[in-house]
């Protein structure tokens, strides 16, 4: 039988991919042996590091596919999921680049501008510039076309005003893609929708923190009132704003960050239990093992389909939904099978490990689409609705 | 072998299956799991050989492509032991150098029965447990170690059994020598048989994952309360969600599995693609009842013969637990440091 868009090709990764793989594993190991950074779960979230990000930068490894003009490497898509993988398992801090590398740049590069493309991607891709995304809104959370943040017309650009919620890193970050209201809310109610490219620092911006469950600050409440945005700041065409954004999301939903999470702590559980586990032990392991590489062949897939140009909406959504409940089900079950005391500040790496993915598992079925709204893109795709 | 060949096997298949294995078709075979019209058939066409090298004189099939035909089988219920008489057994004779047969064959490997040098050969003695297709079987191709054996049906006695879906699964009583001119040397080891088995019966619970499936969609459409489809509900909409997920992650690691033993060593990706299906399985049918009401707790309504399939084979050839123990040893065993390259690894291919 065949459900459209989930049919998932087997993917195979080119053989340059893995002289790269090897290449950013050595410098994975060299960061480690001099001390720069502490792995962690969910350090997509959490580690944010400009320096490290330039480092990286310096490799390479940011704005990869980006295309030469633009001072990108114009390398596959498959060559970056290469890097993202490895440096998910090695829990290393890549949060300061990761929406940007992920999204912004893709969109700028489809929608924007020449002089945005000129402006935005060498610094996107020198690490010189963090980007934020703002989507969500105290009163928009899933059902995203119900943004209230709005445009107005003003002489030379536009007035924006409203408040955006849940914005990973703004405080850090330099820019942020904001969707909004530029016409009133109509019969349909997808269209009159916009993207703006807004800096940080304009006037009329005030940034609130939203702690998390660890108590770190990565999210925050953006107010905007009556901030300027010239019309060169204006992404792709005014009232596409729900097509430009909605054509992402194969790339947001897909990739190994949705389902590598919490991969440092069942590394960790490997190495409490050692070589020789006792049975039970080692059928968890197994059991695990065999979902994280089930879930990698599905997640290459939609990588290799993106590639080659297809739209694999669907089929990337069905793999969140396994990927970001598979985060979970690790905790769940290392917490069983050995001893613990989790706590952020447990002097044992893997009580740390557990109390940092513990405390930030909520996120993983909520972020970049709730697993039942994901079912819901399944299902019309099943002719279901 | 030409994409045309493949093709033609496949869409042939289809539609035999799609003929033959029709839902009364499918329960009157339900005592055995072997439908004698249908076996002759597949004969006919040819399907015994597609697992045997073209100079061995049959169809040379590659691995992905073998899984793709037991994908249809599972699909259909097919009351016919494709996997065991030409996937197995025909392929341990081309491996031994040994022409195909015709008919129904089992296969089997000696695994821990007793094995004995004897005066006139080798004298084996013990009980192979559940195996199938034997009981309508002509002869029973006997994998011992580094050699095969062509058993006739009067050589071994059964004790009959069967599984969940009423396929036949006898023990096989054996007591006899075989002369030395019986045993034909071959470089398969009981290993790559187990293995091998584990990813053919992986390959079938896709297809019966798809048809539980596709039921399960079919009936949500079709069934109507509270003035609604089923299929309007959010509530089961959010179901059968995760039941396509299971779907496409068993299909998924069944197709890699297969795509990395069609080139050497599989170990691992085997032993993701048994536990990936078990689980499916386990999780599929539960949704897939769930959505059909008590109808689909009937032997009339053909969800069942889905359903007990899978019941049924997630427990054959090694269920996840052994699997998944066996696999978690051999990463555990690697250290900590060794568990992120070997998940890369898999599938890889150097310059």
């Amino acid at each position: 039988m065949s459900i459209p868009g989930i049919q998932l090709e087997p993917a195979q990764l080119p053989p340059e991919c893995e002289l790269l793989r090897a290449k950013v594993r050595a410098f994975i190991a060299d960061e480690l042996a001099a001390g720069r950074f502490t792995p962690h779960c969910d350090a997509w979230l959490g580690g944010f590091d400009p320096q490290f990000s330039r480092r990286l930068a310096a490799k390479g490894w940011l704005g990869m596919t980006l295309p030469r003009e633009y001072g990108g490497h114009a390398r596959t898509a498959l060559e970056r999921y290469v890097v993202n993988e490895e440096l998910l398992a090695a829990g290393a801090p890549v949060a300061a680049h990761w929406v940007g590398d992920r999204q912004t740049g893709p969109s700028l590069l489809r929608y924007g501008t020449d002089e945005q493309k000129n402006h935005f991607l060498p610094k996107l891709v020198a690490g010189e510039v963090f980007f934020a995304i703002g989507m969500s809104e105290p009163g928009s959370g899933s059902d995203l076309a119900s943004v209230r943040t709005r445009g107005e017309r003003v002489d030379g650009g536009w007035e924006v005003t409203g408040t955006k919620l849940w914005t990973s890193n703004a405080h850090r970050a330099d820019w942020f893609f904001v969707l909004c209201r530029t016409e009133p809310l109509g019969e349909n109610r997808h269209a009159g929708l916009s993207q703006f490219i807004i800096d940080l620092k304009s006037p009329g911006i005030n940034i609130r923190p939203v702690p998390i469950l660890t108590g770190a600050h990565h999210f925050n409440e953006v107010v905007m009132d009556r901030v300027f945005v010239p019309d060169s700041r204006v992404l792709g065409q005014i009232g596409q704003g729900w097509h430009q954004v909605t054509s992402e999301l194969a790339f947001e939903r897909s990739g190994p960050e949705r389902f590598m999470s919490t991969f440092p702590l069942l590394q960790e559980l490997l190495r409490v239990v050692g070589t020789d586990p006792d049975p039970h032990t080692a059928q968890a392991i197994g059991e695990l093992a065999a979902e994280l590489w089930s879930l990698r062949r599905m997640s290459l897939s939609v990588a290799a389909a993106l590639q080659r140009g297809e739209a694999p909406d669907v089929a990337a959504a069905l793999v969140k939904d396994l990927g970001t409940r598979f985060e979970s089900e690790v905790f769940e079950r290392v917490r069983l099978l050995v001893e613990t005391a989790p706590s952020l500040h447990a002097r044992r790496r893997l009580d740390q490990l557990l109390a940092q993915a513990i405390l930030h598992s909520p996120g993983f079925t909520l972020r970049g689409g709730t697993n039942e709204i994901l079912r819901g893109v399944v299902a019309r795709a099943l002719g279901l609705r | 072998m030409s994409d045309d060949t493949r093709q033609m096997l496949l869409d042939t298949l289809e539609r035999v299956l799609a003929d033959h294995c029709t839902a009364d078709r499918v329960q009157a075979a339900d005592a055995g799991g072997f439908d004698a019209a249908l076996w002759q058939v597949l004969e006919e066409l040819g399907y015994p050989l597609v697992a045997v090298p073209e100079e061995h004189g049959g169809i040379g099939l590659v691995l992905p492509d073998q899984c793709a035909l037991l994908r249809l089988a599972g699909r259909h219920c097919a009351p016919a032991p494709l996997a065991e008489s030409a996937l197995l057994a025909n392929w341990l004779l081309a491996g031994a150098g040994l022409e195909p047969m015709q008919g129904v064959l089992a296969a089997a490997s000696a695994g821990e029965m007793s094995v004995s040098k004897a005066a006139s050969g080798l004298r084996i003695q013990g009980m192979l447990a559940r195996v199938g297709a034997v009981r309508h079987a002509a002869a029973l191709v006997l994998l011992l170690d580094g050699q095969v054996a062509v058993l006739m049906p009067g050589e071994y006695t059964l004790e009959a059994g069967d599984n969940l879906a009423g396929e036949a699964r006898d023990d096989v009583l054996l007591d006899l020598t075989l002369t030395a001119d019986r045993l034909h040397a071959t470089d398969v080891t009981a290993d790559a048989f187990n293995n091998r088995a584990a990813l053919l019966r992986a390959a079938l619970m896709t297809g019966a994952l798809e048809r539980a499936l596709q039921q399960s969609l079919d009936y949500s459409r079709e069934r109507k309360q509270f003035g609604r489809a089923l299929a309007a509900f959010q509530a089961i909409q959010q179901q059968l969600a995760i039941l396509a997920a299971e779907v496409v992650a068993t299909t998924s690691a069944v197709d890699h599995a297969a795509a990395v033993a069609e080139r050497g060593p599989a170990l691992d990706e085997i032993a993701v693609a048994k536990i990936r299906a078990g689980k499916a399985a386990g999780i599929a049918c539960r949704i897939a009842h769930q959505v059909h009401g008590a109808m689909g707790f009937t032997q009339e309504y053909s969800l069942q013969h889905a359903t007990r399939r899978l019941w049924a084979w997630r427990d054959e050839a090694g269920g996840e637990a052994l699997w998944a123990r066996r696999f978690g040893q051999r990463l555990a065993a690697g250290g900590a440091h060794a568990l992120w390259p070997a998940t890369t690894a898999s599938g890889a291919v150097a310059d």
